[in-house]
């Protein structure tokens, strides 16, 4: 049986889509209902969200949740 | 049940000053010279703060006893006092987390404490008649738990009729006990809440 990596780092686009959408961080957090303080978080990379909140982002963006989220390779 | 809570808390709030300048008053003229004072405004004034700090005391019961069989509101009024945010998922992952260790790190220092009031240690001389094999000194390692604080003489209420709650007061280890068996059971009770509400 394979062993899956006991830490996977995920990483994401969300400030790049965000800012190619010209809004603000306050505007994102208010569309998919969380704080601006997450969105920080999001984009810096330090939170991984809920599965719940990376289809809302996905969903805002119009794109799939793997076009917004991808695991980094170490 | 929440607007007559909120209701309390307001009073609670705004009556607080009342109460202070009450004691205040009390402390500075004794409570015989006011009610006995030729102006009426004075004693009607006390008689006005007097009754104040009566039902302030009131609430203040009726409060805590809302906050220890209601859980909404004492995760309402307990949030507020912590400053508990749970804005998003985020928010109340942090919590969780700030939770945990809090509840770990307080759970570890009240075992401590137990231990210490608990336990004595003391070293004392041997008696020159009983010390053998050179030994001179000797250490004691006691336990001793006790339900309630230990009074060498009751209050003097309890001569005259009267009642005083400290009479039957508890003691720190039968305090602390609690505290940790409360803490156990209720975490361990929130957690299969928690679990099945999934």
């Amino acid at each position: 049986m394979p062993r899956i990596e006991s830490k996977i780092e995920i990483g994401n686009c969300i400030q790049d889509s965000r800012l190619a959408m010209q809004i603000t961080q306050q505007e994102l957090a208010d569309a998919v209902n969380v704080t601006r303080a997450t969105i920080i978080a999001l984009e810096k990379g330090s939170y991984n969200p809920s599965l719940e909140l990376a289809f809302r982002l996905a969903n805002f963006f119009n794109v799939t949740v793997d076009k917004i989220f991808f695991q980094k390779r170490s | 049940m929440r607007f007559f809570a909120k209701s309390l808390q307001t009073y609670l709030l705004i009556g607080l000053p009342f109460v202070i300048a009450c004691a205040t008053w009390q402390s500075f003229t004794p409570e015989r010279e006011i009610a006995e004072s030729d102006s009426g405004l004075t004693t009607f004034i006390w008689d006005v703060l007097s009754w104040n700090v009566v039902m302030w005391f009131g609430a203040l019961v009726i409060l805590l006893a809302t906050i220890l069989f209601s859980s909404s509101i004492r995760k309402e009024i307990i949030s507020r006092i912590a400053d508990i945010k749970d804005r998003d998922e985020r928010d109340v992952q942090i919590t969780a987390n700030a939770a945990k260790n809090s509840f770990i790190a307080s759970l570890a220092f009240m075992i401590v404490l137990l231990f210490l009031s608990v336990f004595s240690l003391s070293m004392s001389p041997i008696p020159p008649a009983q010390q053998y094999d050179g030994k001179t000194k000797q250490v004691h390692i006691s336990m001793n738990f006790r339900l309630f604080d230990e009074n060498p003489g009751k209050s003097d209420l309890s001569n005259t009729g009267g009642f005083n709650s400290r009479d039957f007061s508890p003691s720190a280890s039968a305090c602390l006990l609690a505290l940790i068996t409360w803490q156990l059971l209720s975490f361990r009770l929130s957690a299969r809440k928690e679990s099945r509400s999934e």
